[in-house]
């Protein structure tokens, strides 16, 4: 795989760093993709655990409004995670949740929307609760066929990235 | 929130009544997942559905136990860059170094700088330099505060400031072990940040609305600023401040010691 943005992650001399099983996230100045690269690492420990050596295609995500992830940035910080390792090749998938509250007074139930207003619309009531939004999980594994086209988790050699 | 969400703390936010959390977090055991492997060659769909931040989450839950065990508050002090958290931290020591027995968690990228400007109170305060933490340097998560924890006496305090990283996101993100969550507002950031960072003022108890003494020079509009905060926060606390001046400084410590 080739780089083509620079990442504050990838700082770090680029040496060899086949021996690594994961790479993790290294210093940096900019947040946001270092926020990514520090959820990937969870996602990554998760992943290598529950795929037990079988090689992983696709990685299901759902992820809450109200959880502040950029699907693209974690999809792109994914890449770089797990270049060289045995995971590299796979791709997450973002399924986004909207927010949604539900009033405790009148029990009127409504997405939050663009412009974050957590009260409610019907009564105008502030004694509400988030139903919906705050999700944040690796929900499936898609494994690869045995054909060598996907990644094994368990294997040290990594698929060429 | 059970995970990370603004309510783990059980306090600010109205989630005590229902105990049910549909956040979508079976967290279901490792290996529970059935193992079909070896049986067919095209791709195959292994249910998992684990939260994300669980280890995270149960470190957390340590860090709380471990707070409460010894009998200690724990705060966990938040805001971008530059709002004033370590000038009200020293304003805050100055004033209940006599009265408490605070411990500071410092968390700060790269130096000791905050630290330093710390000391000279009596404070136990450790460091934490973000820069050589898993996860990257924007945040403290909880196990790095579990690693602070041993450099403090525990069993002699009664209060803990953890002082977060500067930076809107990613501190919200993370459940620490904190019994609180106060966020630091500078007014020199804009009216329009509660909107831009809802997840961040929705956190928060309490919102200290700092570096009021320059509210003459600015074109701030203090009301504007409320009523964005009530619309993403209704229930925040809210002190107006000047940590360089001193003023707010008492309510805010009239808060820290009702955290007791």
């Amino acid at each position: 795989m080739t780089v083509t943005r620079e990442c504050p992650s990838r700082r770090r001399g680029g040496g060899a760093e086949g021996a690594r099983p994961l790479r993790r996230p290294a210093r940096g100045g900019r947040c946001g993709c270092v926020h990514e690269l520090s959820v990937c690492a969870s996602i990554a420990d998760i992943v290598t655990r529950r795929a037990a050596g079988r090689a992983v295609s696709v990685i299901n995500v759902r992820a809450g409004q109200l959880r502040q992830i950029v699907p693209d940035t974690l999809v792109y910080c994914w890449g770089l995670l797990c270049e060289d390792t045995p995971l590299a090749g796979s791709r997450i998938v973002v399924e986004s949740v909207p927010a949604r509250i539900r009033c405790r007074s009148c029990g009127n139930e409504a997405d939050v929307g663009d412009l974050p207003v957590f009260a409610c619309a019907g009564c105008g009531g502030i004694d509400v609760e988030v139903v919906a939004g705050e999700e944040f999980l690796v929900t499936s594994l898609e494994l690869a066929e045995e054909t060598g086209a996907g990644t094994r988790a368990d294997s040290g050699t990594g698929a060429g990235g | 929130m059970g995970r990370f969400h603004r309510h783990d703390d059980g306090t600010a936010h109205a989630h005590d009544g229902d105990g049910a959390h549909s956040h979508g977090r079976p967290d279901a055991e490792p290996g529970a997942a059935p193992d079909h492997s070896g049986y067919q060659t095209g791709a195959e769909r292994v249910e998992v559905l684990e939260a994300i931040f669980g280890e995270n989450d149960r470190t957390a839950a340590a860090n709380r136990a471990a707070f409460a065990a010894a009998g200690v508050r724990a705060v966990n002090l938040m805001s971008s860059p530059g709002a004033g958290k370590t000038t009200l931290l020293r304003e805050t020591l100055a004033r209940l170094a006599g009265e408490l027995r605070i411990g500071i968690i410092e968390g700060d990228i790269e130096t000791s700088l905050d630290a330093d400007r710390l000391a000279g109170f009596g404070a136990a305060i450790a460091l934490i330099n973000t820069g050589n933490g898993f996860g990257g340097e924007c945040h403290l998560d909880a196990p790095m505060v579990a690693s602070a924890l041993p450099r403090l006496p525990l069993p002699e305090l009664d209060l803990v400031l953890i002082e977060n990283v500067g930076n809107l996101v990613c501190p919200a993100e993370f459940d620490v072990g904190q019994d609180a969550r106060a966020m630091v507002y500078a007014i020199t950031e804009g009216e329009e940040k509660p909107l831009k960072y809802p997840v961040m003022f929705r956190s928060c108890e309490l919102v200290v609305v700092n570096k009021m003494d320059l509210l003459p020079h600015l074109g701030f509009d203090l009301d504007e600023f409320l009523g964005n905060l009530r619309k993403v926060n209704p229930a925040a606390d809210v002190i107006l401040a000047s940590a360089r001046t001193g003023d707010g400084v008492d309510a805010w410590c009239d808060w820290l010691r009702a955290r007791r």
